[in-house]
């Protein structure tokens, strides 16, 4: 260790001493209730340990008020002017929140320490059983149980517990450290101030496994983010923890060149517009995966099962006209600002507004293969992982005696596919005349009124799952009617094309 | 004074026209909702009807509004008015008298509907009919359909106001004539999608003005209530960060 992070180290000790020495005070008390409770049972001294730091009573009544203070006392007590002495700001939150790091570490260490004395004094520490037996009803035995399973055995558990508390803390003092330098640090205490209401919310509440990349509990009791959340949750919770670090050392997805087609359609939009079936789908996977019979695969055909005249459910039919809309929503938003600003002599450069609206035009092509790519790849991961993890549960092989697989997923997209670009050639068709509002508000109702009446949609608008698995046994008509709508879109860009060549060079 | 009832003055065609367009359809449904379901008690028929037209009751009190709003700012309105009062309450006195007709609009035309729901209902007798008594005021909404439903209409036009308010300040900081229109709308239907998917539909801000939407223990006045606040706090987040984004400009 570097003379200066010594110095560092020792004097955060020093200066919170009283803090520290009343911590560990009342860390003692616990062992002391705890070694009374446990004395005459089977439990070892790791055992013993482990209870002691998956104790979350402690951790968020006492551990994580008392990190708090010791953070808030010590941002503030950073001089302003030593960021001079640092490249730039981030340079200057990653040297400052990685020395804290390492004293979280230092201080988990200590917590073990003090427990290891108690423990390997009080109880067995030979005992080969890492399992625990106890004749009555315990909770915390039965959560100790539940690591030495999971991890394998009490000294693995052990290390995962500091590990996991530690990038919990560290997480903490990097996104408490960019709110400091952002907002202030009185900001920064009320920021610290709502985290500690929603860890206690998530603590006592089903917020935690509702939402819980926003319940700090999950980033600092591995219980709660891996037994009480599940894997999957877990890896979200662990993803989020290393964006928040990221985001807080600047590092940002930049806009490097400016160009027409950023004009066009900004990153910023299309991020925004593949997020939010992404967002639809984790949403779908956080929610489902505490069901017993959870399967990913159930998700994607819950999210674009879509409706039929024998099913009927206004949430699905919702969540289809969500996937159909986003990208013409934000088509809607381009056209309308190709429109306020299509006099500006930045667009001298094109040959003429031909030419600006055929580049527009690939410009909304290419979008929406990138948000058909990214349904694909999203749908057929997630098709794939009960095939590894060998969780077999499909709702579509129970209704319809045709599992849902990787061949029929993306067949149904190809349909999606062309249902979307009908979509969008009839969205910008239409909006020529009627404006976009007026063009987006009729497709909404048309939907809606389809939806009404189910026997009227011939053609089968808003397709979803359920559409093409009531039509696998007439496949070919369905292909027929689909043929027609890529016809029909073939013959709006081929207007658009010609306009190109041919319209403009009339005098 | 005077210039807030310049102000409403001016807001009244659009409103009348949208209150007819919006009454037009709300007794088309009901007159076909007696006709094609069971009905057993006089409001049956609008509650099935308002479910229908309430999906796009937001762009109703959304777009006409707005649509003045937007302009108002685009053509530089807001400049030249700001030489005979203040600027700030020129707005307050447009967003208020905006706010006074949409209540209006949605109380009216929600009244209207109603009672005349409780005079076509072509009621069905049966010894299993469905109780509403679980619901808030189901009491009501079964014996005194007609009161229910002034008290229903004011509490349904307080929601809906504060959409429009929303709506206001979208049209009022953003530039984009399609983004400002259609945001509320999206908002509310997104918000209403996510909310189903985390199976938290009783915290949704559509619950709150679809009536008897989910079961009678989703609908409580607590859940309600939770929405309207999460909404509101929504509202001036929106407020805050839009000023904020426009005065960095």
């Amino acid at each position: 260790m570097r003379k200066n992070n010594s110095t560092f180290l020792g004097k955060l000790f020093v200066e919170n001493r009283a803090l520290l020495v009343v911590n560990f005070c009342i860390l003692c008390f616990i062992c002391g209730d705890e070694l009374n409770k446990y004395r005459g049972s089977s439990i070892t001294a790791l055992g013993y340990i482990l209870g002691i730091l998956t104790n979350h009573y402690y951790i968020l009544y006492c551990m994580l008020p008392i990190v708090l203070i010791v953070i808030a006392k010590h941002i503030k007590s950073i001089p302003e002017i030593e960021i001079i002495r640092y490249k730039n700001s981030f340079c200057h939150i990653r040297q400052s929140a990685s020395k804290f790091a390492i004293w979280i570490a230092i201080y988990l260490i200590m917590h073990l320490a003090i427990a290891s004395i108690i423990g390997f004094f009080s109880f067995n520490s030979l005992s080969n059983q890492d399992l625990i037996e106890l004749s009555i009803y315990d909770e915390l035995v039965i959560l100790l149980n539940k690591y030495v399973s999971f991890f394998g055995n009490t000294v693995a558990a052990l290390i995962s517990i500091v590990i996991y508390m530690t990038f919990g803390f560290t997480v903490l003092i990097f996104l408490l450290s960019y709110i400091n330098h952002k907002f202030g640090h009185r900001k920064m205490i009320f920021a610290a101030f709502i985290i500690y209401l929603l860890t206690f919310a998530g603590f006592k509440t089903d917020l935690k496994t509702i939402i819980p990349v926003i319940c700090f509990n999950n980033y600092i009791l591995l219980h709660h983010a891996l037994f009480v959340n599940g894997v999957l949750q877990f890896s979200l919770i662990l993803f989020s923890g290393v964006l928040i670090i990221l985001f807080s050392l600047g590092k940002r997805i930049r806009i490097k060149r400016f160009c027409f087609d950023e004009f066009i359609l900004t990153k910023k939009e299309v991020i925004v517009a593949l997020s939010i079936p992404i967002i639809a789908i984790l949403f779908g996977l956080l929610r489902n995966s505490i069901d017993v019979d959870f399967s990913t695969k159930n998700v994607i055909t819950t999210v674009m099962l879509g409706t039929s005249v024998q099913s009927s459910s206004f949430i699905s039919w919702l969540s289809m006209l969500i996937l159909y809309m986003v990208p013409l929503f934000f088509v809607g938003i381009s056209s309308s600002r190709l429109n306020q600003y299509g006099q500006s002599p930045l667009l001298i450069r094109f040959k003429n507004k031909a030419d600006l609206a055929v580049k527009s035009e690939k410009r909304y092509i290419k979008f929406m293969l990138l948000y058909i790519s990214v349904l694909a790849a999203l749908g057929n991961i997630l098709i794939l992982i009960p095939l590894i993890t060998a969780n077999g549960n499909d709702q579509m092989l129970e209704v319809f005696g045709i599992g849902f697989t990787n061949r029929i997923f993306n067949l149904f997209l190809l349909i999606f596919s062309v249902y979307l670009l009908f979509d969008f050639a009839l969205f910008r068709s239409l909006s020529k005349h009627l404006g976009d509002i007026v063009t987006a508000m009729l497709i909404l109702l048309g939907k809606f009124v389809f939806f009404l009446l189910p026997k009227a949609n011939y053609f089968m608008f808003n397709f979803g799952i359920i559409n093409l698995y009531e039509n696998m046994d007439n496949l070919h008509e369905l292909m027929l009617k689909v043929l027609i709508l890529a016809v029909l879109i073939l013959l709006y860009f081929s207007t658009v094309f010609w306009r190109l060549h041919n319209g403009n060079n009339r005098r | 004074m005077q210039l807030l009832f310049r102000s409403m003055k001016r807001q009244a065609a659009p409103t009348i026209m949208m209150g007819i367009l919006y009454a037009i359809s709300l007794s088309a449904l009901i007159l076909i909702m007696n006709s094609n379901s069971q009905i057993y008690y006089k409001i049956s028929p609008y509650e099935y009807a308002s479910g229908i037209v309430d999906f796009f009751l937001v762009l109703i009190v959304n777009i006409p509004f707005s649509f003045y709003t937007f302009f108002m700012k685009k053509d530089g309105f807001l400049e030249y008015a700001s030489i005979r009062t203040t600027r700030k309450k020129y707005i307050a006195t447009h967003f208020i008298s905006t706010m006074i007709m949409c209540f209006l609009m949605i109380f009216v035309v929600n009244v209207f509907g109603v009672v005349f729901s409780c005079n076509i209902a072509d009621l069905t007798s049966s010894d299993k009919m469905p109780t509403l008594s679980g619901y808030i005021l189901g009491q009501m909404q079964m014996e005194a359909p007609a009161f229910f439903g002034v008290i229903w209409a004011l509490y349904k036009a307080f929601i809906f106001t504060l959409i429009c308010l929303f709506a206001q300040i979208i049209a009022l900081y953003i530039d984009n004539l399609f983004l400002a229109l259609c945001a509320p709308a999206a908002y509310v239907i997104l918000e209403n999608f996510f909310t189903a998917i985390l199976r938290i539909e009783r915290y949704s801000l559509t619950t709150t003005f679809v009536l008897n939407r989910l079961s009678p223990t989703a609908m409580s006045m607590w859940n309600l209530m939770i929405s309207i606040a999460v909404f509101i706090v929504i509202i001036v987040l929106t407020y805050k960060v839009l000023k904020h984004r426009h005065e960095k400009k």
